[in-house]
């Protein structure tokens, strides 16, 4: 009796004391063994690559982080306050790599605090939080103690989480930066502004007070652009240049061989100018990179609704895209998290056969884009007769492209000996359009001054451009990394086998069908609303017939588009949903009646 | 697997403890519940993949959707497996028979959370379709998969360790299992809203915050995503070190009477 005493004493007091341990200990686990980790992803994706860590080493000037993020408004947001504990050990990693000269400091902005404002000073937006409507900040602000220079990241959005650690150390690199980045720019559009065709005073683009804003913009003229040096400008910005002669092809050659940025719109059919040509064709070639300013891009699929000038009543003009989702290549930080994108008139460039280089595409085309010829676009004032002879070449046309790789000089009396030390990038657009503001913002009617609302985003392309350009080299390896998307790659495979096999078929089909369906309109008008002959009855009988056939056709095709793949999904289900479970129930099954046999046999 | 008794299986194979061990091993190849669990472990495993998480129509390499249903699986299946550990072994009189063996409690515990555990392992193991068929569809992070595995097959030892000191407590299994329902349940959402809401109310955002560095669904979902973080692991060790010891002193303390 003494022995069951003694135990039930103890483990009344054994086991609260053994469940505050374990809570002590789990909550100090996480506290302090916390980042000690194995990354097992491929690309790394949870250590700082080496371009930070090299940027880390640089670091002259001790600079001083602050998180701002609502932990107390936040409780219901399951999702980013997820995300704040990955920004938190990303940043803790980057204090750990900074040999102490990086320092960081977590603040919890309440409502009407001084926390508050001082985060909406440095710079940080809150967003209202789902439901209670409190504000939500979640942002970096980071000041360099050396020099007081400051710069932050307003909100860390989760669709850019895949950028998390170049969006950290561009911040990193624009504190340690003592100025603004400098941007040149050439155009030969009035993007200046000035005054219009009435005489009226014009503003400059919105677009490019935009970049203003931010950066240290200056205006080239032919004169200064003939002398530009390499570091004389961060970015250089061409415009549709026109007038150019060929000691300015070979400036801007110059340039960018010797590790200038240049970012550069060239536009087949610039509505802004008329048609004058740019002389840069001529130096994309000699890089490996052709461009066409005979040709335009139509696409049918992304076609915008216009007012047709001929008719006044709305019509989808086929070259004024709006280029949405798969578009855009989402590994480029440029790009990743654009929405939409309006162009008019876009050209498109193609890697030519001897080129060294490698193209990748930031915007592109559907497959159901084709070219024409410019004077087509230009002279068609109704925008349905491009809709005449529509045949889509099922190709994605690239409408800006980054070039990756060692850049040929055109002029190689100008290629340096040695490579320069900041590597040479270019961003090529093909259109010009896109930069106006009637294709992305609209005037609004404020006291005082006109407010531009965007509705597309064109300017934030030119600025994260203009942004990821004027960055260092470490932060372009950065950017490299950032390669996520891992697709079913035979999956789509079996997709464009069928598409190769059953397009043209489809492409065949559908021509047939609407020459059937022209035929049987122009029947019936022969008939001039009366009763025809009884031969006009049966050919349009006939042929009504035949509508029918194609169209039962034209789903078949449709269906056999989807049966492979439909096939492989059967299947695949089967494997993993089935197979187990039967191969299992047969084994236990089996070892069953093995055993009750085995035991007949023992009891015999 | 009552019918083996304790003793005979540590006559055959020498010390105590790889007899408990290996005892418990044999009752799972011999009751047909536990054929079961395999079967519908698997068959729910593919079919939510498929089905509810639409692997094959989002078309992305990897095994985010298999995954993501492995909680709310074991929630169901580990404490239906666990349910018989003791209380059958108290309904059927055999816990006395297993208590005068030269055993500690401690090593009972251990060895039947292992075999149970190495017996889900396998159950998991079988899953291997999945990792064919998304290698043989696209180029996946291999080591996310591995990392998803390994998270996997923790929080599986977690929510037995809990589900196996639950069934100490009583002699009925159905009793034995709703419980360790409703404690798995709790901690794999010590971290939702739902569980957060109350503390919130009190104004305690800092228990709350505690309480999410409880929760098994957030460790899990951090070892899944592809690293193994020092904190996430020794979280699921404390837990499971923790329930089996608390399974063992409960043990000790009924022995003792």
């Amino acid at each position: 009796m003494n022995a069951r005493g003694f135990w039930r004493g103890r483990l009344w007091l054994a086991l609260p004391l053994l469940a505050a341990l374990y809570v002590l200990l789990v909550l100090g686990a996480s506290r302090w063994l916390g980042g000690v980790r194995v990354d097992l992803t491929q690309d790394r994706l949870y250590t700082l690559s080496p371009g930070t860590r090299d940027m880390l080493d640089h670091l002259n000037q001790p600079l001083d982080l602050t998180l701002y993020f609502s932990d107390r408004a936040s409780h219901n947001l399951p999702q980013l306050r997820a995300y704040h504990q990955r920004v938190v050990s990303m940043l803790d990693e980057v204090v750990r790599d900074s040999h102490g000269r990086v320092h960081l400091k977590l603040v919890d902005p309440l409502p009407f605090s001084e926390d508050e404002d001082r985060a909406t000073a440095a710079g940080l937006t809150s967003v209202p939080a789902e439901g209670t409507g409190e504000s939500i900040f979640f942002g970096l602000a980071g000041r360099n103690a050396g020099n007081d220079h400051t710069a932050a990241i307003p909100f860390f959005l989760f669709a850019r989480e895949r950028y998390l650690e170049y969006d950290i150390a561009k911040l990193l690199y624009e504190l340690s930066t003592p100025h603004k980045p400098r941007v040149a720019i050439y155009s030969g559009l009035p993007i200046w502004g000035g005054t219009d065709a009435e005489g009226n005073p014009a503003p400059a683009w919105t677009a490019l007070q935009q970049l203003q804003q931010l950066f240290d913009v200056r205006r080239l003229d032919g004169a200064s652009l003939a002398s530009l040096q390499a570091t004389d400008a961060d970015v250089l910005v061409l415009i549709q240049p026109t007038g150019l002669s060929q000691a300015d092809v070979q400036a801007v050659d110059r340039y960018v061989q010797r590790g200038g940025r240049l970012l550069a719109f060239v536009d087949p059919d610039s509505e802004l100018d008329g048609d004058t040509g740019s002389e840069l064709p001529t130096l994309f070639r000699a890089w490996g990179v052709a461009f066409d300013p005979e040709r335009v891009l139509l696409d049918r699929s992304r076609a915008l609704v216009v007012q047709s000038p001929l008719t006044g009543a709305p019509v989808r003009h086929p070259s004024v895209l709006g280029l949405t989702g798969d578009e855009f290549n989402r590994r480029d930080p440029v790009t990743a998290v654009l929405n939409l994108i309006d162009v008019s008139s876009a050209g498109y460039f193609k890697l030519l056969p001897d080129a060294t280089i490698r193209l990748d595409p930031l915007i592109q085309s559907t497959t159901e884009a084709m070219s024409v010829p410019t004077a087509r676009v230009r002279e068609a004032f109704d925008p349905s007769a491009l809709y005449n002879g529509y045949k889509p070449d099922g190709e994605h046309y690239a409408i800006a492209v980054r070039l990756v790789g060692t850049l040929p000089g055109a002029f190689p009396a100008d290629v340096p000996a040695r490579p320069p030390a900041r590597k040479p990038e270019v961003i090529l657009v093909g259109d010009t359009d896109l930069l106006a503001d009637r294709l992305w913002v609209q005037a609004g009617t404020s006291p005082g001054q006109a407010l531009m609302t965007p509705f597309a985003n064109n300017g934030d392309f030119l600025v994260n451009a203009v942004d990821d350009l004027a960055g260092p080299s470490d932060l372009i390896a950065i950017r490299g990394r950032a390669v996520d998307e891992r697709r079913f790659t035979r999956v789509d495979a079996l997709r464009r086998q069928a598409d190769d096999k059953f397009k043209a078929k489809q492409i065949e089909l559908q021509a047939e069908l609407s020459d059937t369906e022209q035929r049987i309109a122009q029947l019936k008008q022969s008939a001039h609303g009366h009763t025809g002959t009884a031969a006009q009855k049966a050919a349009v009988e006939q042929f009504t017939q035949r509508k029918l056939q194609i169209r039962g056709e034209l789903r078949a095709v449709q269906r056999s588009l989807d049966a492979d793949i439909e096939r492989l999904s059967m299947l695949l289900k089967f494997i993993d949903i089935l197979l187990m479970p039967i191969l299992v129930s047969l084994l236990g099954l089996m070892y069953g009646a093995w055993r009750t046999a085995r035991r007949r046999a023992d009891g015999a | 697997m009552s019918g083996v008794t304790a003793s005979a299986a540590t006559d055959r194979r020498g010390s105590p403890f790889a007899g408990v061990f290996l005892r418990e091993l044999h009752g799972y190849l011999i009751t047909p519940v536990a054929w079961l669990f395999s079967v519908i472990f698997l068959l729910s495993a593919g079919a939510f993949t498929f089905y509810l998480g639409a692997f094959f129509e989002r078309g992305q390499a990897d095994l985010d959707p298999f995954f993501r249903f492995h909680p709310w699986l074991y929630l169901v299946l580990v404490p239906a497996l666990a349910m018989r550990l003791w209380a059958e072994e108290r309904r059927s009189g055999t816990l006395e028979l297993l208590m005068t063996l030269p055993i500690h409690a401690w090593q009972a515990v251990l060895a039947k959370f292992l075999a149970a555990w190495l017996y889900i392992g396998c159950a998991l193991a079988l899953t291997f379709p999945m990792w064919l068929t998304v290698n043989y569809l696209g180029q996946p992070d291999n080591g996310v998969i591995l990392a998803g595995y390994l998270g996997s097959f923790l929080m599986a030892g977690a929510l037995l360790a809990i589900s196996e000191c639950l069934s100490v407590l009583t002699r009925s299994q159905v009793i034995a299992f709703i419980l360790a329902l409703a404690v798995c349940f709790l901690f794999l959402l010590a971290g939702d809203p739902l569980v957060q809401q109350p503390l919130l109310a009190l104004g305690s955002n800092r228990a709350a915050d505690a309480l999410s560095d409880l929760s098994l669904l957030a460790h899990f979902q951090a070892i899944a995503s592809g690293v193994l973080d020092l904190g996430d692991i020794a979280y699921f060790v404390l837990t499971i070190v923790f329930w089996l010891a608390a399974n063992a002193l409960v043990l000790a303390a009924r022995r003792g009477g």
